[in-house]
């Protein structure tokens, strides 16, 4: 599973009629909301299912309207019926799409989407149309949202729950919406209704870097924990205890042919004899030969598929890559397990056990008293490097028919870093000199994912534009880039320089922009228009540090100020050091914390006005005798 | 030729195996493929050794091959009261290729494969079906360094779409590693029961003869039925087909080639003028055979361009166009009557009869243009058709004129025109000075030559009624006439000031004008869709929107859609202005105001196009003690800048258009502060393909920069190059250049 999955799921699970793009779409308003949902007895399948009808009222703001009306669906969820009636008619040539939705990232998923166009010809038309479908499996039945793509002007959601259902209902970023919430038994069919209203619930809009919809959203997490109907008593997730038995039947039996896992394993080793080197032959060649693929289908994507076929094939999801990983370390006789997470896309845990709460496999190895979390996908990290989309999350780790709760480590920025160390010195109105890169950690994973995305004879010409920031008064030449194929080594890069844009010469003086990159500098938010928090990708240690020389009969006449910015979340620190004969610019930008919640926008905006100020002040040279 | 032979007998057997089993089921048709791909021994198919030169490439292809026969049946549908006669197309392509991969970029790029697997679009008419099939089958092994060769298992694909007629797959390669060698194919099978299809622009097929990776090996071979009509070109050096009949009387068409190198993209290139390619298309109907006077079917150029020049002459028609004259009807009535035309210059009559004919076209719209007002202003005309109309109302008009066909510059040339969709056509009046009339979109005016037609050779034909429904032409050949760089212009006053409030943000004013070719882009996008519409109107004495609204049974009740559709786009205006602000500074421009069109220049007698913004810039301004630094270079926007690896250049150059430009900056210097490095902007550089220029000066508290630069030509030859490079490196030495704002 990934990312994308939850997102398609969400989708699935929506009460509202979604357009293909969760974006906000001014040019209708859906004023009237109304999903109702029924737990079901089915005798013919002897299974539980769950009725939905989603009807949505949509109103035009302007003429003309041609607006896609989606609803997803997959292996577990049929669309039973499809209606729309525009001004109070029936819409004419009515014939939705029933299709493969495509993810970019997605190699296969079993997501379908219906979606037809609702032509709505005038100002103020409405258009209602209405879904009913069937989820044939309560474990799919995972949260329900309140606001769609459009506003929503008054909506309803109603969950009748017969009392031989079990369902814990979470309700989750209400904050200061106005839902109300109404329960109400209905004595002959021995069923509460549970009923949420609402208005003014905001549309969707989608933005970059921000928080997953489980964050964001109003939205009532469903968790479906057991049923006694039928004659049958049926447990789905009652407990955490329950989703792990069910995950850990869908685990069994997946390393295959275990003589043929167990002699590349052999193979990948020979010659070692340190266990951790062992461990890392094993680990690396999973992320280094295995291609990723995304699989999302159905059962499919919750079973890994087997170790010794993802070995032959050399491709897999993640849990493809887990599972690999772990039948190698296995085979060579070493603690490892499968383990579930949600990536921080999630905003559950597992004290919800629920299918929505994980969308990720990795293979944790127990060494020596130390448990490493070992995330194959990640194809350019090191053993003991995690990305920010793992760290902290909850770990469901194996542990026979029980389990373990555990958590990834939460690394420190240090671990990841650019760096830049430069020697400059004047000749000819140019700064020239020796530059020094290093990256680190994610940082390093960047650089290398880019730097393999490019067809290898054209690597040292993007490399040089990627580090001139395309800029062509900065001149590279005798580049030296180390070998990109040693996850445990750093990424580096060294080469002369010859900068001609960082200089200006007025009479005799020099007026010196030392810092070619400033990195931030266009970073500042629209507030008006940013709807949510802002994630980074990662956290940011950035360094850099440049030795200018001073030419001979020339001082430093005016030197900038130092910067010093430091907030819990991050911290800016700019500094120039006087030095015989020379002068040190020393920058460090460190993200600490990757979210950065809309409230402290202000705040950092303030700062990056204050850090584009000390970008944008020039250090003056100038000869002795002035 | 013996290798030839063997392929060629690949390809009759195929032929013979997909016309004759229809019943096979898809794995056995798969396996015979398979077996016939693979099983053929082509020698080119057997090397896997990469040449010492290429061995840093990201994937070298060993052989490429590219097949396709197509055989026809004549088949009896029987209907209920009566039958038709149907000819039935079967076409199997085959597209083969041998391939090392080098890096993880090939890699990716080779790992996954997406494909119809089937459509089934057969239709039936009472009883009788019409046949109309696709098929896919690909197959793909991978050859280990150590000689290993592992059968990709195709069945390991996954059904995207699966339904009964339509089945889309995905199929990633297994066992895929960098350093491997790929050799798969994708043969496609295609049954057609339908004429209305079979046409050349339908079947046209064009092979550019370059790649994304050095190619070490390729042939393309086509097999067709004695009764199609085959055409084909090699243009731009590109070797000829080798032609042959087979045993049955098919037509055998092949084609050999050894290192083709590998594509790179170049600024200022024609595709179509500069690299090797071929085209090839057949159909079983009339086709060409149908305008042809002799007894040839367009085997050469010239034949070509005589059958596409015949079939547009044919056009002319005013059985088929009876209101070809509506254009003077009106044109009458904006003079109110024949007699005041009388008394107007040929010009000025013909400008507004164009502008009458270019507001009955783009005046007019359809319901779906309410969905889409943003799209409104890139329509563009038919203009053959409309030529072809003109040309006949001013031939009744016994107005002396021809009509002009000619290929754009970005496309083929005349001679290698193919489709009808090769040629464009333009109007030409005779007076004192030739007057042009061209219909393409709402910006251009009478007697513009489109930059992309400008300095190409035409074809001039002068059209002679003979009646109703034929016109006679005699013809000749001529040059379209090029613009010069003045003619192309922008000339930008820019009034800069820095901000009392922080001196490190700068306030510009700016006001455009722009003229030629270099004004169309602005005009499309800044314009209000309603402000063209009303500037046509006016031009033409049309009627107003609702009228011509109601004109249209689709539109007649959707004045209220435009008007709001009309309203919004206005309303976007700001944003239009702010998004041509940003990508002339490549920065997000605060305080966006006083944004103005001053003249929309859509008529040749006020043609400079003209309007006015105000904006503040953040980050052009440097602080050095109680000093500032201006970005001055970056004032006039940004220039571009060449890439080591452009600086050499073998082929030659297209450039858009000659053009120049002219920006005149005044920067206030605030009080208690001289302005210094203005001896830095003083910059003269000239050649015979272009200058850049700049001066500053101080004037009271005025600084004063007025930057020239233009490109004198629209071509330039490959070795001139040299001296672009020295125009281009002085604009973007420009760039860089500041100035000091020194505290006194």
């Amino acid at each position: 599973m990934t990312i994308k999955q939850l997102i398609a799921y969400s989708c699935c699970m929506l009460c509202t009629l979604g357009a293909f793009a969760f974006q906000g779409d001014s040019l209708v308003n859906i004023t009237s909301l109304k999903n109702e949902y029924e737990f079901k007895w089915n005798n013919q399948t002897a299974k539980v299912e769950v009725k939905q009808k989603l009807s949505n009222t949509y109103s035009s703001n302007a003429y003309s309207v041609n607006y896609t009306v989606s609803e997803f669906y997959n292996n577990n969820i049929s669309i039973d019926a499809v209606s729309c009636k525009v001004d109070g008619h029936n819409q004419r040539g009515l014939k939705p799409t029933y299709t493969y939705y495509g993810q970019d990232d997605v190699f296969y998923s079993d997501a379908r989407v219906c979606y037809f166009p609702l032509v709505l010809p005038k100002k103020g038309s409405t258009g209602t149309v209405t879904f009913e479908e069937t989820l044939n499996d309560p474990r799919y039945f995972t949260n329900i949202y309140f606001s769609d793509a459009a506003i929503v002007q008054q909506g309803e959601v109603s969950i009748k729950i017969p009392r031989w259902m079990k369902v814990d209902i979470k309700e989750l970023n209400f904050n200061s919406f106005s839902i109300k919430k109404t329960s109400e038994y209905i004595t002959a069919e021995n069923a509460d209704l549970v009923t949420y209203t609402f208005s003014n619930i905001p549309a969707m809009k989608r933005e970059d870097n921000s928080p997953g919809p489980t964050y964001i959203y109003p939205h009532l997490l469903i968790l479906c924990k057991t049923a006694n109907a039928g004659g049958k008593q049926l447990t789905y997730f009652n407990t955490l205890a329950d989703q792990y038995a069910w995950y850990r039947e869908l685990a069994k039996n997946v390393v295959g042919d275990e003589a043929v896992i167990s002699a590349k394993a052999k193979e990948l080793t020979a010659g070692l004899t340190n266990d951790m080197d062992r461990i890392k032959a094993l680990f690396y060649y999973v992320q280094d030969n295995i291609r990723y693929i995304a699989f999302e289908d159905g059962m499919a994507g919750f079973k890994p598929e087997k170790a010794d076929e993802v070995l032959r094939k050399k491709y897999g999801d993640c849990k493809g890559m887990a599972n690999l990983t772990k039948a190698l370390l296995v085979s060579q006789g070493f603690d490892a397990r499968l383990c579930w997470l949600g990536t921080r896309h999630i905003a559950y845990d597992y004290q919800t056990p629920s299918m929505a709460v994980d969308n990720h496999m990795i293979c944790g190895l127990n060494y020596k008293g130390k448990t490493y979390y070992l995330d194959a996908t990640e194809t350019y990290l090191g053993i003991n490097e995690y990305a920010e989309r793992i760290q902290g999350r909850q770990v469901l780790m194996e542990e026979g028919d029980k389990f373990i709760l555990s958590k990834v480590p939460v690394a420190k920025a240090l671990q990841n870093n650019d760096q830049e160390v430069s020697k400059l010195s004047i000749i000819n109105n140019a700064l020239v000199g020796k530059v020094n890169r290093v990256w680190k950690g994610e940082d390093k994973e960047g650089m290398l994912t880019g730097l393999n995305s490019i067809k290898h004879e054209n690597v040292d010409e993007a490399t040089m534009r990627y580090l001139s920031a395309n800029n062509a008064d900065y001149l590279i030449s005798n580049l030296l880039l180390s070998s990109t194929s040693n996850p445990d080594k750093d990424l580096t890069a060294a080469y002369d320089v010859e900068r001609k844009s960082g200089i200006s010469t007025f009479s005799k003086e020099y007026y010196i922009d030392l810092d070619s990159r400033k990195e931030f500098a266009e970073s500042a938010f629209k507030i008006a228009e940013r709807k949510h928090d802002y994630w980074f990708s990662s956290k940011k240690n950035i360094t850099t540090e440049i030795e200018l020389a001073i030419p001979a009969n020339y001082k430093a006449s005016s030197i900038p100020a130092d910067l010093n910015i430091v907030k819990p979340d991050y911290e800016f620190h700019i500094s120039y050091l006087s030095l015989p004969g020379k002068l040190v610019y020393k920058k460090v930008l460190i993200i600490k914390n990757t979210t950065l919640a809309k409230a402290k926008f202000v705040q950092w905006n303030q700062d990056i006005e204050l850090l584009n100020k000390a970008y944008n002040e020039n250090l003056i040279i100038k000869p002795i005798s002035q | 030729m013996k290798q030839t032979l063997l392929f060629l007998f690949f390809l009759t057997l195929t032929t013979a195996v997909f016309a004759q089993n229809d019943n096979e089921t898809y794995a056995q048709k798969a396996a015979e493929i398979q077996k016939e791909v693979w099983g053929t021994k082509v020698p080119e198919f057997l090397n896997s050794t990469v040449p010492a030169n290429l061995s840093n490439e990201s994937a070298v292809v060993f052989a490429r091959s590219y097949s396709m026969q197509r055989s026809l049946s004549s088949k009896f549908k029987f209907m209920i009261i009566t039958a038709t006669k149907t000819t039935r197309v079967a076409k199997l392509a085959t597209f083969h290729e041998k391939v090392k991969i080098n890096d993880k970029s090939a890699l990716e790029s080779f790992s996954t494969i997406s494909y119809q697997k089937r459509l089934d679009e057969s239709e039936r008419i009472l009883s009788a079906k019409f046949v109309m099939t696709h098929d896919t089958y690909i197959g793909a092994k991978i050859i280990k360094p150590n000689g290993k060769v592992v059968i990709v298992n195709t069945s390991e694909e996954v059904l995207i779409k699966n339904e009964k007629n339509d089945q889309k797959s995905k199929l990633a390669i297994s066992d895929l590693q960098v350093g491997d060698i790929l050799d798969y194919y994708v043969s496609t099978v295609d049954i057609s029961d339908k004429e209305m299809g079979d046409s050349f622009a339908a079947n046209d097929e064009v092979f550019v003869l370059a790649g994304e990776y050095p190619i070490l090996y390729y042939s393309l071979d086509f097999q067709y039925s004695k009764k199609d009509i085959v055409k084909n070109i090699s243009a731009n050096g590109a070797p000829k087909f080798e032609q042959s009949t087979n045993d049955a009387g098919d037509q055998l068409f092949s084609l050999k080639m050894r290192n083709l190198p590998k594509y790179q993209s170049e600024l200022w290139t024609s595709k179509y003028r500069q690299f090797p390619y071929v085209e090839i298309s057949v159909s079983y109907t009339s086709g060409f055979n149908r305008f042809l006077s002799g007894g040839q079917l367009g085997e050469s150029s010239a034949e070509r361009l005589e059958a596409n020049k015949t079939s547009f002459e044919k056009t002319f028609n005013e059985r088929a166009l009876p209101f070809f004259n509506e254009p003077v009807d009106r044109l009458k009535k904006y003079f109110d009557g024949k007699k005041n035309m009388k008394a107007v210059p040929l010009d000025s009559l013909m400008k507004v009869l164009y502008n009458i004919r270019k507001g009955m076209i783009l005046g007019s719209y359809d319901k779906d243009d309410v969905e889409k007002i943003d799209a409104v202003n890139y329509r563009s005309v038919k203009t053959k058709f409309n030529t072809a109309l003109m040309s006949m109302a001013l031939n009744d008009m016994k107005i002396d004129h021809d009509v002009l066909l000619v290929c754009s510059r970005n496309a083929n040339t005349l001679d290698n025109i193919f489709t009808y969709d090769d040629f464009d056509a333009f109007i030409r009046i005779n007076d004192t000075k030739p007057l042009y009339m061209y219909f393409d979109d709402a910006t251009t005016h009478f007697n513009e030559i489109p930059a992309r037609f400008q300095g190409e050779k035409a074809i001039v034909l002068t059209p002679k009624r003979e009646n109703a429904i034929r016109y006679s032409f005699t013809e000749g050949t001529t040059v379209l006439p090029v613009s010069v760089a003045a003619d192309n212009s922008i000339k930008e006053d820019i009034k800069v000031s820095l901000l009392p409030g922080n001196m490190q943000r700068l306030k510009l004013q700016r006001l455009v004008k722009q003229t030629g070719a270099l004004r169309v882009d602005d005009q499309r996008s800044l314009l209000p869709v309603i402000d063209i519409d009303n500037n046509m109107m006016e031009l033409s004495k049309s009627e107003p929107l609702e009228k011509r609204l109601a004109a249209n049974p689709e539109t007649k009740k959707m004045r209220d859609a435009f008007d709001f559709a009309f309203a919004d786009d206005q309303q976007k205006s700001l944003k239009k202005f702010t998004a041509e602000i940003k990508a002339q500074y490549e920065q997000e421009p605060l305080q966006v105001t006083d944004c103005k069109i001053i003249n929309a220049a859509l008529d040749k007698s006020s043609p400079v196009f003209e309007f006015s913004e105000s904006f503040v810039l953040d980050n052009l301004v440097k602080k050095a003690g109680n000093n500032f630094i201006i970005d001055a270079g970056k004032l006039a926007g940004t220039f571009y800048k060449l890439q080591e690896k452009d600086r050499k250049r073998t082929l030659d150059v297209y450039m858009p258009e000659a053009r120049s430009f002219k920006y005149s900056i005044a920067i206030t210097v605030p009080p208690g502060y001289n302005a210094k490095g203005m001896e830095e902007l003083n910059i003269k550089k000239e050649n015979k393909a272009g200058s850049f220029s700049s001066v500053a000066a101080v004037n009271g508290n005025i600084l004063n920069i007025t930057v020239n630069r233009a490109y004198y030509h629209n071509f330039e030859k490959a070795t001139d190059w040299p001296l672009l490079v020295a125009m281009i490196d002085a604009a973007s030495g420009f760039e860089s250049q500041k100035i000091l704002l020194e505290k006194k």
